[in-house]
């Protein structure tokens, strides 16, 4: 049952054999192929909560690594930092570092000439310094100084730098330690267009480096995703994507599923190419991918057959919740000291569900979910209508394919 | 009180077990209205009786995020039942939510719940409650320690489980042969018989 994970890192399951990699059409293939073929190429990966975008950029950067023709860096900038504070200029502190990392893992260092090695090694101190921070020694003139014929010379800590010729330091004044924030650090700052020129040399040196070996630079960027409306993403990605994209590296970004619609659609016409993980299908007719996801993962040993069409069913086609309510029937089963999973424990692991999807909806929620439910009507360009999907109470199996969470459903109260 | 499934300190224990305590579950325990500070300590004490590892508390109150992630992975093994989350308004909710991958850890997470915490939770923590699923649990019976009722009642189950009689599992465990699963030193506890875990 441990297989029945829906928590369990997307990379764990991946080299544990528990993924079915064809399900969305091999997906993961497209976005790579195209990568591998147009640098400087940017694609957005975009799909509800729970439907497998990290598991497709995963198996993405796999099938980089298998071509050869690529350095493929996957990045999961919420893993790092504290996104909430996220500004500009993270993206490429996160993307450098990486990729500084990476090529010295890869061993890359180990045939360049001595200098050219250590010039490198002070490139990545500069991209640590752009991602975390640094302390400088700054100069402060003092205004008030009135110069007298017996001062002695101040004792001062003076920077590696310092130039004792250099004109600003004619004037009396004093070092003080001033410390550069970095774009990782919380609070991070925006970077500023001279923060963005600072970076681009260090990185410029790097991929440089990178394709002297007839390889290209692909950035996987996960977990942007959680920047779930589409003007913050924007905010944080434009600057940080067009210099990737000068720098000639291709980019593979998840993004939330808000930038499909309404006022999002704007922002997916600056990519390349949008790809969407629709909702699988979850009529009994058509949900063979489903079973393919529990069958990988032990459930169809544990459930009957009736008991795999319920689950398939009232997950509605999203993966993770698939997984856990196959999990949660077995656990109720078990705890109930019930020798199999029947019918009833599989409704109860469901209602639990549809109570969690239920909870913090409101009257002007339940109006639209209604109005879905009966009439089949659904503005998705709404601000309210996207946070439905955002949120999963309402799914997306196509463009014109809106329907409420079938855990959920059941449970919409009654107009009064 | 939302109309989630009512169990146990110990059972909400058993799931994380039947899960593992290293598959890094996400739950909540929504906690009782009246005296939740006494139920919290039960809840915990409970808990850490079912694992025999002390569960580690964290209040959220205050934190901020970065050092609630770095809280959470020192260790990142242990069983850890985050508070003082019932305030959190919008702002507080997003920020922790984004964060969602930096928070992910090997052990078990509980977040500890008043209803109106919970609703802050689902509303504005979709990548969160995505991680949660069902695993919503009101804390039944102040979280307190077993019943005799409850006590005979698992007792029953395991029988029935196991097809085996308390008096087989205490003659096995005397003579080595018992299982090591947790369920037979919980079976061995209730019996009793802790002398022979």
């Amino acid at each position: 049952m441990r297989k029945l994970n829906p928590t369990a890192p997307a990379r764990t399951a991946i080299e544990s054999g528990l993924v079915v990699e064809g399900l969305h059409s091999s997906l993961y293939r497209t976005l790579a192929a195209r990568a591998d073929l147009d640098p400087g190429s940017q694609q957005l990966l975009v799909g509800g909560v729970g439907s497998g975008k990290t598991t497709e950029l995963l198996l993405a950067e796999k099938w980089l690594q298998e071509q050869r023709q690529t350095l493929p860096l996957y990045i999961d900038i919420s893993a790092e930092t504290d996104l909430s504070g996220l500004n500009s200029g993270a993206v490429l502190a996160g993307f450098g570092r990486k990729l500084a990392e990476a090529f010295f893992e890869a061993g890359f260092g180990e045939s360049l000439p001595f200098r050219q090695k250590i010039r490198l090694k002070g490139v990545q101190q500069k991209i640590r310094d752009f991602a975390f921070g640094r302390t400088e020694l700054v100069f402060v003139p003092d205004d008030d100084f009135v110069p007298d014929d017996d001062d002695a010379p101040p004792d001062l800590d003076y920077p590696p730098d310092f130039d004792s010729d250099d004109a600003q330091y004619s004037r009396p004044g004093s070092f003080v330690t001033h410390r550069v924030p970095g774009k990782l650090n919380p609070p991070p700052f925006p970077a500023l267009q001279r923060d963005i020129e600072a970076i681009r040399e260090p990185l410029v040196s790097f991929i440089c480096a990178v394709q002297s070996r007839s390889l290209d630079v692909v950035a996987i960027l996960d977990g942007l995703d959680r920047l779930i409306t589409p003007d913050k993403f924007w905010e944080i990605v434009h600057q940080d994507f067009r210099v990737l994209r000068e720098m000639r590296v291709a980019v593979l970004a998840a993004a939330p599923l808000s930038v499909l619609y309404g006022t999002g659609r704007p922002v997916s016409e600056h990519f390349d190419r949008v790809h969407h993980i629709a909702t699988l299908r979850a009529e009994p007719d058509d949900n063979s991918y489903l079973k393919s996801v529990l069958s990988h993962r032990g459930g169809t040993d544990l459930l009957e057959p009736d008991e795999v069409e319920l689950v398939c069913s009232a997950s509605g086609g999203v993966l993770r919740d698939l997984i856990a309510l196959a999990r949660d029937a077995g656990e109720t089963a078990y705890i109930g000291g019930s020798e199999r999973i029947l019918s009833a424990h599989v409704e109860t692991a469901t209602r639990q569900l549809g109570e969690s999807y239920l909870r913090g909806l409101g009257p002007a929620q339940f109006v639209i979910l209604r109005r879905l439910a009966k009439e089949r009507f659904f503005d998705a360009g709404s601000p309210a209508s996207i946070e439905m999907l955002v949120t999963r109470r309402v799914l997306e199996y196509s463009a014109t394919d809106f329907r409420v969470h079938p855990a959920l459903e059941p449970l919409i109260p009654k107009p009064d | 009180m939302p109309d989630f499934i009512a169990e146990p300190a110990f059972e909400i224990g058993r799931r994380l077990e039947m899960r593992g305590l290293d598959s890094g579950a996400w739950s909540v325990a929504l906690k009782p209205a009246q005296d939740p500070d006494g139920a919290l300590e039960d809840f915990a004490m409970d808990l850490a009786a079912k694992f025999d590892v002390p569960v580690r508390q964290v209040c959220a109150t205050g934190r901020p995020v970065g050092q609630l992630r770095a809280d959470l992975h020192a260790p990142d093994d242990d069983t850890v039942l985050i508070t003082g989350l019932d305030r959190f308004d919008l702002d507080h909710w997003r920020a922790l939510d984004i964060n969602r991958s930096g928070l992910a850890r090997r052990g078990p997470i509980v977040l500890w719940l008043s209803a109106e915490g919970l609703t802050g939770l689902c509303r504005w923590a979709p990548n969160l409650k995505s991680f949660i699923g069902g695993s919503m649990f009101v804390v039944a019976g102040h979280g307190g320690m077993m019943t005799a009722e409850e006590r005979q009642q698992r007792l029953e189950q395991l029988t029935a489980h196991y097809r085996m009689s308390g008096e087989e599992v205490i003659r096995r465990a005397e003579s080595g042969a018992l299982p090591t699963e947790p369920q037979f030193v919980e079976w061995l506890v209730l019996l009793g018989r802790g002398d022979l875990v």
